[in-house]
């Protein structure tokens, strides 16, 4: 996996997780609290998965809920070096 | 016979002060602990017990993913107990709890305090750190009198699963002793604590549900299956597994997690608390755990 299926990988997992079937209205700016695809319980599984990809530890204490906002807000947040013009397939 | 709550706080309140323990000066808290020296947890508790995992370890790998589990079980315990004395101070002397229950909150949160400064001794101690949850509080719309309930229930569920695990480590001589009296000093405790939170909690699901509506109790009742069940997954820390020397932590925990075995415990674990909830109409129908 390069660091450009980091988007992918994680709107999948979103996906998955929420149950979706019909993907194509999903992009990164589709909101993932806001219109209910997440809870603040699958957060914390989100977390753990990002820690899986990051190899590392997220500071929770350094968090804020805005981080959670969408796939564009996780990548900046939790993958910088990541391209932030990084299309989802 | 059931009591209510105020019936139960006198005599509660009166067992705290008999019963009154100091977690600097009660135990013998060794300068260092060896992980790899003994079990550290009873190995039927431990998250990846039956699993393939588990059964490809030898007996030293056993004993030093005890040590972690335990400072993992440790962990969570105290950073659940955190927000169970703040809500207890924001409710004690307001209108509804002042008098008897407010004294008994006070005993309350004496004893949670005394656990959390136990729980950090050991942990960050012997393992150097506290393990950190990985939560994030995200505000969303609540009916009348439910933020007290969510509260209550949150509680319980973190009192009662961890009961389940204290009255057993507390009667197991194959664990290291310190650990096994944390485990019996926190259970007696603990037993005043849920009998005191059960009596109130149905007194409050009483009072405050009559005034909703079908979908604001099935709004709840969805959230408290969904609490409980994420509320297991705290004992399937990656963390803990990577400590330990095992690879491939968020694997490990995903299969732990859906393993027979380990849902069969959860089950089993939870049955007391389940019988409460459906009994009192907290839920519907039983969680798959």
């Amino acid at each position: 996996m390069t660091n450009n299926d980091i988007p992918h990988v994680l709107s999948n997992w979103i996906l998955d997780r929420a149950n979706v079937t019909d993907r194509e209205f999903f992009d990164s700016q589709t909101k993932i609290i806001d219109d209910g695809l997440l809870t603040s319980l699958d957060v914390v599984e989100l977390i753990l998965f990002i820690e899986d990809l990051r190899g590392e530890e997220v500071d929770i204490d350094a968090l804020e809920p805005e981080s959670f906002a969408n796939i564009e807000t996780l990548v900046e947040t939790f993958f910088p070096s990541v391209s932030r013009d990084s299309q989802i397939a | 016979m059931p009591h209510s709550a105020a019936e139960l706080v006198d005599r509660l309140g009166a067992m705290s002060i008999e019963r009154a323990w100091d977690p600097y000066t009660s135990f013998d808290w060794p300068e260092s602990l060896d992980p790899e020296a003994e079990y550290y947890m009873s190995p039927e508790l431990m998250s990846l017990y039956g699993t393939e995992a588990y059964e490809a370890l030898n007996e030293t790998d056993r004993k030093r993913l005890s040590f972690y589990e335990i400072n993992n079980f440790f962990s969570f315990v105290l950073l659940g107990e955190r927000p169970v004395v703040g809500g207890m101070t924001e409710r004690m002397y307001r209108k509804d709890t002042m008098g008897p229950i407010t004294d008994y909150l006070h005993h309350f949160i004496d004893e949670e305090n005394k656990h959390m400064v136990m729980f950090s001794l050991f942990c960050n101690r012997y393992l150097g750190r506290i393990y950190p949850e990985k939560k994030l509080a995200i505000d969303r719309e609540m009916a009348p009198g439910e933020e007290d309930l969510v509260f209550y229930c949150r509680v319980l569920i973190v009192e009662e699963l961890g009961d389940v695990y204290n009255r057993k480590m507390q009667e197991d001589s194959r664990i290291n002793e310190l650990v096994r009296q944390i485990n019996e000093f926190h259970h007696r405790d603990e037993a005043r604590h849920l009998a005191f939170g059960r009596a109130w909690a149905a007194e409050l699901f009483e009072r405050h549900t009559q005034d909703w509506s079908p979908a604001q109790l099935e709004r709840f009742q969805d959230w408290l299956a969904r609490y409980f069940a994420s509320s297991w997954t705290d004992f399937y820390n990656p963390s803990v597994y990577r400590d330990a020397g095992l690879a491939g932590g968020y694997q490990l925990r995903q299969e732990a997690i859906a393993h027979p075995k380990q849902r069969a415990f959860r089950a089993e674990a939870s049955d007391k608390l389940v019988r409460f909830f459906l009994k009192h109409g907290f839920l519907k129908e039983a969680p798959a755990l």
